[in-house]
């Protein structure tokens, strides 16, 4: 149960993480102890080193690009093409696997990138109809609605680098070394298939979404593809995370942003901070809930963990603000029912099998059994008649949305 | 004996973890998605050592067994983690392990050795011994092993001439170190020359390093840890290029 739990005596994250997460003998957690690297490691050497990997793929003759970069309206695009146009004068190509539910701040920011950096960019958009069976049955049988955009976010850029033969791929930060310590920095650790799979998707990749619902068809899920074995080996594509050569600080990072090119947060009601994901309308709000049932936290206890680890609040302090905002009610629920084509109801469904005991179950990688609501699709409560594609919170692209 | 590629896994707590100098652990995921990966690479074998065992080594085998029930494990795989006796090993090969891992600890002399050995095969066992290197002193031992610090030389004669099991040899000091401790293999190596073949292990990471041990007689293998889960194809890159053959995965043949 919750309070059984260890919690790291620096950050607030506690031992259901679901990552994994280890505590050394002074109950200081995994992401902590890897967190003191940012100030013990020579950061001008490691910048060198990333100048001459990056050296090493600049295409002579320039006929194709440098390298791809996965962008998005929020988090880190800003600042990881301004590093790699602007500091180290790569020639990109900008790859963007629209959500389908976006925010009007979220298509701002990317229209803004686009046009601040002049790169080329190619976005895909999957079909509306399949992108709300995707999210259904995700949120359904996986207890979450992000594994459509985290399955195609992650696996476009590598299938165009493949197809392309662009071999390197461009992330920020690693989010399983940012969190919980995951790897050294030292270790440069790259992009894979199995990071993807285990922690990304939940344990269920492309190939396995089809088992929850025999509707899928190999068509809706070609452009959620992550390339296979054989194919990566031929064509070397590789992708590797700056965080690794870069003193990652988001939130400084943000800031510059925001100087230099005009970046824009939304303000939302489970965090203090605005500038993360502030292109979802539904990431820090019913995602966020799902997250909370899930695993007893929110977005915004990873964002104070984050803070207190650079030293901008006290332990205590996050405390008391991770209770304020994660007791506050998600927004756009109503919006987000209606484009999901269910009612507003249907979605406390998936709520009331979320428990605490879940977290165990994630631990002891049992989860798909304690999660027990293998509801059936067409349960009068996932339907709604004449249920039809809401376009403004659809959003993609042929105009702004609701309230922004 | 043909040279091995090993897979070394650390598990801490029902987690593989990245180890670093026997004292950092870093969480990586589980069990089952390590399998699968491992599996999808063709690694020789599977070493798996469970620093956080219980008293009852058999049934932390089997707990961690049953997790994979609808997996497939086609690779040989050798487990250890608090095993000290004969019917303890004889149950964990019963229940499934290719090979127990013993520590270095539980061996005390060769008679020992072979009365653990008698029903299971000499080849079933694997011996780990954790060395560490103080002032180019090496000893068996690390930090947790405090009160077992012992010279390679006087722990080489607890193991038999022409013993069919194997060593694991792992460098304290340059775990999770991207560098290995060629130093170590020199110094070690001929304390066990014709007792039994010898694995290396601690901060390969290169298919150079793989290449220059492999070259080297009496060793069998070697294992890799931390870089089987930071890199990409990790496994077949490091067999191509080191010129190791890779297994052939049993669906190949058929």
């Amino acid at each position: 149960m919750m309070q059984d739990l260890q919690e790291c005596v620096r950050c607030l994250y506690k031992s259901n993480h679901p990552l994994g997460i280890t505590f050394d003998a002074e109950g200081i957690c995994s992401g902590c102890r890897v967190h003191e690297e940012k100030d013990n490691l020579n950061w001008s050497d490691r910048k060198e080193k990333l100048r001459e990997l990056l050296s090493s793929y600049r295409v002579k003759g320039r006929n194709n690009y440098d390298c791809i970069i996965p962008v998005s309206g929020g988090q880190d695009s800003f600042f990881i093409v301004h590093t790699i146009i602007s500091e180290f004068g790569l020639n990109p190509l900008l790859v963007n696997f629209n959500r389908n539910f976006n925010s009007g701040v979220g298509l701002r920011n990317l229209a803004v990138l686009r046009q601040s950096f002049l790169a080329d960019f190619r976005q895909v958009t999957i079909n509306p109809k399949v992108a709300r069976k995707v999210v259904k049955t995700s949120l359904v049988n996986l207890g979450t609605l992000n594994w459509l955009w985290i399955a195609g976010q992650t696996s476009l850029p590598v299938r165009l680098a493949n197809e392309m033969g662009v071999p390197l791929v461009i992330w920020g930060a690693h989010q399983g070394l940012e969190q919980v310590g995951m790897y050294s920095h030292l270790d440069e650790v790259e992009m894979t298939a199995r990071y993807r799979k285990e922690h990304d998707l939940l344990g269920v990749d492309e190939k396995d979404i089809f088992r929850f619902d025999p509707d899928f068809s190999e068509r809706d899920i070609t452009q959620l593809a992550y390339p296979p074995d054989e194919v990566l080996a031929d064509s070397n594509v590789r992708g590797i995370y700056l965080g690794n050569f870069i003193r990652w600080d988001t939130v400084q990072q943000h800031k510059e942003m925001i100087e230099k090119y005009g970046y824009k947060g939304a303000k939302q009601n489970r965090t203090y901070y605005q500038y993360d994901n502030p292109d979802c309308p539904v990431y820090s709000n019913f995602q966020d809930i799902l997250k909370q049932k899930k695993f007893g936290y929110s977005k915004v206890t990873d964002q104070l963990s984050r803070d207190i680890r650079h030293g901008r609040i006290s332990r205590d302090k996050a405390i008391k603000i991770n209770q304020k905002f994660i007791e506050r009610a998600p927004l756009n629920i109503v919006e987000f029912a209606n484009w999901l084509g269910i009612t507003p109801a249907g979605l406390s469904l998936p709520l009331l099998n979320l428990t605490h005991d879940f977290a165990e179950e994630i631990i002891l990688d049992r989860w798909r059994t304690a999660l027990d609501i293998k509801l059936p699709l067409s349960s009068r409560y996932m339907k709604r008649k004449n249920a039809e594609i809401d376009l403004d919170f659809t959003n993609i692209g042929k105009g702004i949305s609701f309230k922004d | 004996m043909k040279k091995r590629l090993i897979a070394g896994l650390v598990l801490h707590e029902n987690l593989i973890v990245n180890s670093y100098q026997f004292k950092l652990h870093l969480p990586v995921g589980t069990l089952r998605h390590t399998l699968e990966r491992l599996q999808d690479w063709q690694i020789d074998e599977i070493a798996i050592f469970n620093r956080t065992h219980s008293f009852d080594a058999e049934k932390d085998f089997i707990q961690l067994m049953s997790g994979l029930v609808d997996s497939v494990v086609n690779t040989p795989l050798s487990y250890g983690g608090g095993i000290n006796s004969k019917a303890t090993i004889d149950r964990v090969i019963g229940h499934g392990a290719e090979r127990v891992i013993i520590s270095a600890s539980e061996v005390h002399s060769a008679e020992h050795l072979r009365h653990l050995s008698e029903n299971c095969g000499e080849q079933a066992l694997l011996i780990h011994l954790p060395i560490t290197n103080e002032g180019g002193v090496f000893f068996i031992g690390n930090k947790k092993m405090n009160s077992v610090k012992i010279l390679i030389e006087e722990f080489s004669k607890r193991v038999p001439y022409s013993w069919g099991g194997e060593i694991l040899l792992n460098s304290v000091n340059h775990d999770g170190m991207h560098k290995p401790d060629f130093d170590l293999i020199t110094h070690v190596l001929p304390y066990f020359k014709n007792r039994c073949g010898l694995i290396l292990g601690g901060g390969f990471s290169s298919a150079l390093d793989i290449s220059r041990l492999m070259a080297i007689s009496g060793v069998n293998g070697v294992s890799i840890g931390n870089l089987l889960h930071r890199k990409e194809l990790a496994i077949k890159t490091m067999k191509d290029d080191a010129s190791m053959d890779v297994r052939r995965y049993v669906k190949e043949l058929e």
